[in-house]
């Protein structure tokens, strides 16, 4: 070969291997970029994600608040005022009829104190979350069958793991009471069905009632932002998939299915 | 006196001088030995230059510097590694190779001819560990301002000096037959080239690491 040629040769060589370098950088810097942008999503969806709990808690400890208020006026009120108009009547000149009446005072703040106890409960508001999905579910229900308008059924699968996930578990709280809740200012029904089961990683929560129902394409965009956006909002949140099924007359269905815990 | 003024010698003077600006108070004892390392490189550089004007053979000048070479670079690279990985089966391994053919060399043809197949293996081993870096700190999850990560400027400057020294250490033996000038022949121009790129990316380097510190006195 001659020396022109190896020059030649060489200088070319030398040229390409000290580009490729220079390609390998700009391939890290650009990589690097991503990551930057990645990281930033992450902390920017980790933000969304602990602002939606906090609302949620907040709006947990609204509903429960609620609760506790209508509790407190239409039933330990109630019991109270007859409790003090009960003794009021008391005329010790009878003792029979005195002690019978003693005898419905003690009845009625008996059950006032039980009343007392169980909003002691529900005053712990969200904590109620740490005993469980389940359990915060039961106690849920266990209010709204106190009004006695609604029949409710409850099937829990025994396989729901013992280890659960709070965040989690809180908004699908939420979601719980805002579902209850559309169906007792809005659906109209007497019968409620919940489903909790859980099968290979995902839990399954349904929610059906037998009310007047609606027609999901016709729904004015004010009912639609309200209620069903959040839910799906919320179930999207954590990782999760709503869907709302309905029908005139012919109830709602709404079922999240989220990878669990 | 004035002989000794070489591009190579004068950018290696100036990286040294930075590095000393940069380096000497930094908290890491392996980047503060950089400024020792570029020290013997400069004293290798004049030394070379006047050797080859008394001896014509300045070859065991850099036959002893290859060792400098070998050992801070490998020093470094253990440093870097570290914030990653474990990274002393490597680094030993790539010693013991060119302990090996180091032997090997001076034991064939002696101490004053120049070690150039240890050299290319030498090459070799920091083009593996700068893209083995690199490959690093992709995978790592954490983020880096590459613009101003000092190690990643260090490692930049040793893969375009090794890398783009590949041809002129395959073509070696032709090489010495294509003069440029009645002085000099091809691969002095490379050569001249590439320090210019290492030791311009090595100086960016050392001022990425003064850096933070003197933002944090502000």
């Amino acid at each position: 070969m001659a020396n022109n040629e190896i020059r030649n040769l060489i200088i070319i060589i030398t040229v390409v291997f000290l580009i490729a370098p220079g390609f390998l950088l700009a391939y890290v810097f650009i990589y690097n970029r991503r990551k930057k942008s990645h990281i930033e999503e992450k902390a920017q969806m980790k933000l969304t994600f602990e602002a939606e709990i906090a609302k949620t808690q907040l709006e947990v400890q609204e509903q429960t608040m609620q609760t506790i208020g209508a509790d407190l006026h239409d039933n330990i009120g109630q019991l109270l005022s007859l409790t003090s108009l009960t003794l009021n009547s008391i005329e010790l000149e009878d003792i029979a009829k005195a002690e019978q009446k003693i005898d419905t005072a003690i009845d009625l703040t008996l059950r006032s104190i039980k009343e007392m106890r169980l909003l002691g409960k529900l005053l712990q508001g969200d904590q109620l979350i740490v005993l469980g999905l389940a359990e915060a579910i039961r106690y849920e229900i266990s209010w709204l069958e106190r009004s006695g308008k609604f029949v409710i059924s409850y099937l829990q699968d025994d396989e729901l793991p013992a280890a659960g996930n709070p965040d989690k578990d809180l908004i699908l709280f939420r979601i719980v009471q805002e579902v209850l809740n559309n169906i007792i200012k809005h659906a109209g029904g007497t019968q409620i069905g919940i489903k909790l089961g859980y099968s290979e990683g995902i839990l399954q929560l349904s929610i059906n009632d037998n009310g007047v129902g609606f027609d999901m394409d016709n729904l004015p965009v004010e009912q639609r932002g309200m209620g069903l956006q959040n839910i799906q909002k919320r179930a999207a949140i954590i990782g999760g998939e709503a869907i709302i099924v309905s029908n005139p007359g012919a109830g709602t269905n709404v079922t999240i299915s989220i990878q669990y815990p | 006196m004035y002989n000794y003024f070489t591009p190579n010698t004068i950018i290696e003077v100036i990286c040294l001088t930075i590095a000393v600006i940069s380096l000497l108070k930094d908290s890491s004892w392996v980047w503060r030995s950089m400024i020792l390392y570029l020290l013997i490189t400069c004293l290798t550089e004049i030394g070379g230059i006047y050797v080859s004007r008394q001896a014509h053979n300045n070859h065991w000048v850099y036959n002893i510097f290859i060792l400098f070479e070998a050992g801070f670079t490998h020093l470094m690279f253990a440093h870097l590694f570290n914030k990653y990985i474990n990274s002393k089966p490597i680094i030993i391994c790539g010693l013991a190779l060119f302990c090996l053919f180091y032997v090997y060399e001076i034991e064939s043809h002696g101490f004053f001819r120049y070690n150039h197949l240890t050299y290319a293996i030498l090459s070799a081993q920091f083009v593996l560990y700068s893209l083995y870096y690199y490959y690093l700190l992709i995978q790592d999850h954490g983020y880096v301002n590459l613009k101003q990560s000092s190690d990643f400027w260090w490692v930049a400057g040793i893969l375009f000096f090794y890398f783009s020294s590949t041809a002129c250490n395959f073509f070696d033996d032709k090489l010495y037959s294509v003069m440029i000038t009645p002085k000099h022949h091809l691969s002095y121009f490379i050569f001249k080239g590439l320090n210019i790129i290492l030791y311009s990316c090595w100086s960016y380097s050392f001022i990425c690491r003064k850096w933070p510190i003197t933002k944090s006195e502000i």
